[in-house]
């Protein structure tokens, strides 16, 4: 039973997501329906304890699972019978290029034995060894066992383990996803409890390269999204779970693409599931209310000019302005940020630290840097021969304003003495590397091809 | 097709990339051969501790100076010239004690221009003849190769202890390489720092990612050049294989270090029944069993500790929520004192009161005890 409570508890929100993003989206590849809904089966999984919950119910594995389930399998008939046009597995662009040069062939075996080699330690470190870090057990991993075993959550402000216990301006929501395997899988367990990290790091990989490996060459979409799998920090952060920076940047990464999604083909569906996965980046953790900011500012209100003529596009928006405003409203640590924004001030000796976690340390490896310089410096003499000027403004600023927001968090806030202690920056960086990575492969994307000319690029933020 | 023989652009093309691999090979080359300059301290007289930082009793003798612990170690610190910062290996310490002793001995650096100190203990026995202690600093993994500022203290020292000089050996340049090569290979195990930041290895003194970026600077700039001399044009692929090779470098020395780490966890936690014990240590564990067979399921406590954070979170997270832990700010809601290694609290059993300092107390009697450092105290009604 404990078994078969995993693996239903991993099965269930991932066809749910699966089977949503393939009855709303149009013109995707498999992979793409397969990395997506895993992000959107755990915003679905969140969203559906967390109203269990602050209602008061009390949560058993029956009651949490026939939600999910039902949903799943509601979206699975649904996509059936939608039967809207679905791109194949990517296999057939790779093979192609795996049979075109003996370069590729040797590093997509370099690429595929350390891969292999990561996944293995994956495996066996969810297995064997426990949790350890501070944050892990003192907030997300501890609030979600509070909640797991208790099956409820005490909602009693003077109840030692309201809402899971301590640190409570710190989200609930990640800590939903741990409380969910474990109520599932009966009881807690944390090589159970832990696959949560690996499968995260697993699919923001295979997103990143199966979003662009319809926009770019697909030894570069594989090799992006081996950048970000190589990600030392990222793998470090799967290795050792409990730490919401990954899922953060998973969110990110998720909504970006069907943002993108949305962008290329105008159906409002995509917009409502880009709007959700937004909601949800703003929800996991503090520093995501920024991230999706910049997101809709760069992605979403562009593509709503864009797609002006489009009634239900409107629709939509109507409807998730009042819902977003009144979830963010309720959810969002508002004393915090005022906090924050009160103590701002100037802090000179922070960005020498920032340099040093981004370029000297092996935190993001040496490719962090030089990868992205590498491929806009390449695509920058494609673009000279193709004629194509136009390029995606709205990711260059989503990106600069990334790392802008990321580097004031200690530049000039009191969060400065978290990098004078060197906790977190890096940390705060790996939240917004994989968005960055898949913004900068669109970017490529958009100056390689004219627009209009093969596949459609139209509409690519 | 442009000529290239004489065609100005490509000549000044070739020469730009010919200038970036041989600015690229100096830039690999320099941590190897870069002039090593000895330096040394001597306390051999008055004037010797001038611009010199003593903590401690002071005493000037011919042999060194003579320092004694008031409050904290006696130690002394010391800026490093600029010239003699680059290539140091190692720091050799002579030093004597007026009774014989064995200390461990903490030496401390501080790279230029930063606010916090690095440490390296070990251990050295200390007589009233002279010594010499010698911190090898290629093996500390926090080393990155030049200081600006460093230390040393003698813990545990009851009397005085002398300090005749601190010298700065660089290492010869016929052993630098060998030591790269060590450096390169040495395993950097994940500790706990390892989920906010990784540190890489640091070569030379110089972070990995240096080396990485100025071979990967010289073996894209020969091969563009070589497209050049062969007229090429248009973008080559060269320039990005170079990347790809040394992202897999990169990954593959991160990756293997992490596999290391990896097979030791799992060689260790699989042979255990209670990997927390392994974790957070066998003292946290027995005091858990402890809470367990005293604070029945339901109750209330608290940790009081000198550390206030490491073992009250260890302990909360293992018995949440069938043990509710509140923290030691809500003492009074807590029906048990679970005591850790709290240093100032004691257990009157003649007034039945535990004094948390000198001045609270709280009623109530002892439940269960491990050790003197270790027991739980239940409250009982005042």
């Amino acid at each position: 039973m404990t078994t078969l409570g995993l693996l239903l508890s991993i099965a269930m929100p991932w066809i749910f997501g699966a089977a949503l993003s393939r009855a709303i989206s149009a013109g995707r590849n498999r992979l793409e329906h397969v990395a997506l809904g895993w992000f959107i089966g755990q915003a679905a999984v969140m969203t559906t304890l967390y109203a269990m919950y602050m209602s008061g119910m009390q949560v058993t594995a029956m009651r949490a699972g026939a939600p999910i389930a039902v949903l799943a399998i509601a979206a699975v008939v649904v996509a059936r019978r939608r039967n809207l046009d679905c791109r194949p597995w990517p296999w057939k662009p790779l093979r192609a290029a795996w049979l075109a040069s003996p370069g590729v062939r040797i590093a997509t075996l370099l690429i595929g034995v350390s891969l292999l080699a990561k996944v293995n330690m994956l495996v066996a470190a969810t297995g064997w060894v426990p949790v350890r870090h501070d944050d892990a057990i003192v907030i997300w991993l501890g609030r979600a066992k509070v909640i797991a075993e208790l099956q409820r959550m005490p909602l009693d402000a003077g109840d030692p383990l309201y809402m899971g216990g301590t640190h409570l301006d710190y989200p609930i929501f990640p800590s939903l996803l741990p409380a969910w395997t474990a109520i599932l899988s009966g009881g807690w367990s944390e090589p159970h409890v832990a696959w949560t990290w690996p499968l995260c790091w697993l699919n923001v990989a295979l997103l990143i390269a199966a979003t662009l490996v319809a926009r770019i060459r697909p030894t570069r979409a594989l090799l992006a999204g081996y950048l970000v799998a190589s990600l030392p920090l990222a793998f470090v952060h799967a290795l050792r779970p409990g730490y919401v920076d990954l899922l953060l940047a998973g969110f990110l990464v998720a909504t970006l693409a069907q943002a993108m999604a949305w962008r290329r083909h105008g159906a409002a569906p995509d917009l409502a599931l880009a709007l959700l996965l937004l909601l949800a980046t703003a929800c996991v953790k503090r520093e995501g209310v920024f991230a999706a900011l910049a997101l809709l500012v760069c992605a979403v209100l562009p593509g709503l000019v864009m797609h002006r003529r489009s009634r239900g596009t409107w629709i939509v928006t109507a409807a998730a302005v009042p819902l977003m405003a009144i979830a963010l409203g309720c959810t969002l640590p508002w004393s915090f940020i005022g906090d924050t924004l009160n103590g701002l001030g100037l802090h000179g000796d922070v960005p020498r630290i920032l340099a040093r976690h981004l370029f000297s340390w092996a935190s993001f490896g040496v490719l962090w840097w030089l990868v992205p310089v590498g491929l806009i410096a390449a695509s920058r003499r494609r673009t000279t021969n193709s004629g194509s000027s136009r390029c995606g403004a709205g990711l260059v600023v989503f990106v600069c304003l990334l790392i802008a927001y990321t580097a004031a968090i200690f530049v000039l806030s009191d969060n400065a003495r978290f990098a004078q202690n060197d906790q977190t920056p890096s940390r705060c960086f790996l939240q917004i590397a994989p968005a960055a990575i898949l913004a900068l492969g669109a970017i490529i994307a958009r100056r390689r091809r004219p627009i209009g000319s093969g596949s459609s690029l139209h509409g690519d933020v | 097709m442009r000529n290239a023989r004489t065609d100005p652009t490509d000549h000044t093309r070739r020469n730009v990339l010919a200038l970036l691999a041989l600015v690229g090979a100096a830039a690999i080359a320099w941590p190897f051969l870069r002039p090593a300059t000895a330096w040394e301290w001597r306390f051999d007289g008055a004037n010797a501790t001038v611009g010199v930082t003593i903590r401690g009793i002071l005493r000037h003798a011919p042999d060194g100076v003579y320092i004694r612990a008031a409050g904290r170690p006696a130690g002394i610190i010391l800026d490093v010239p600029k010239f003699a910062a680059g290539a140091c290996a190692a720091v050799e310490i002579e030093t004597a004690a007026t009774a014989s002793c064995e200390v461990p001995l903490t030496f401390f650096w501080q790279p230029p221009g930063a606010t916090t100190y690095r440490f390296t203990q070990r251990p050295v026995a200390l007589a009233s003849r002279p010594t010499i202690a010698r911190f090898d600093l290629t093996r500390e993994a926090m080393w990155r190769g030049t200081i600006g500022r460093i230390g040393v203290q003698w813990p545990g020292v009851d009397n005085e202890a002398v300090i005749r000089s601190v010298r700065l050996v660089p290492l010869p340049r016929r052993e630098r390489a060998a030591l790269a090569v060590r450096q390169v290979l040495a395993r950097r195990p994940l500790d706990n720092t390892s989920i906010n930041y990784l540190t890489g290895p640091t070569v030379l003194g110089s972070g990995l990612n240096y080396f990485l970026m100025m071979f990967a600077v010289v073996a894209a700039s020969l091969l563009e050049r070589s497209r050049a001399v062969r007229r090429r044009v248009g973008p080559g692929r060269s320039s990005l294989a170079v990347t790809f090779a040394v992202w897999l470098a990169a990954d593959a020395i991160v990756t293997a270090d992490i596999a290391r780490q990896v097979i030791d966890d799992v060689r260790v936690y699989s042979a255990t029944d209670d990997p927390a014990a392994v974790m957070f240590g066998e003292e946290l564990a027995r005091c858990r069993e402890l809470v367990r067979a005293t604070v029945p399921p339901g109750a209330t406590y608290t940790v009081l500790s000198d550390d206030d954070f490491y073992p009250r979170h260890r302990l909360d997270y293992q018995l949440t929520p069938v043990r509710i832990c509140v923290p030691p700010e809500q003492i009074d809601r807590a029906a048990y004192i679970v005591v850790y290694h709290r240093g100032a609290a004691r257990f009157d059993e003649s007034s039945g009161r535990l004094w948390i300092d000198d001045r609270h107390s709280i009623a109530g009697h002892v439940n269960g005890r491990r050790s003197a450092e270790v027991y739980v105290v239940e409250r009982t009604r005042e």
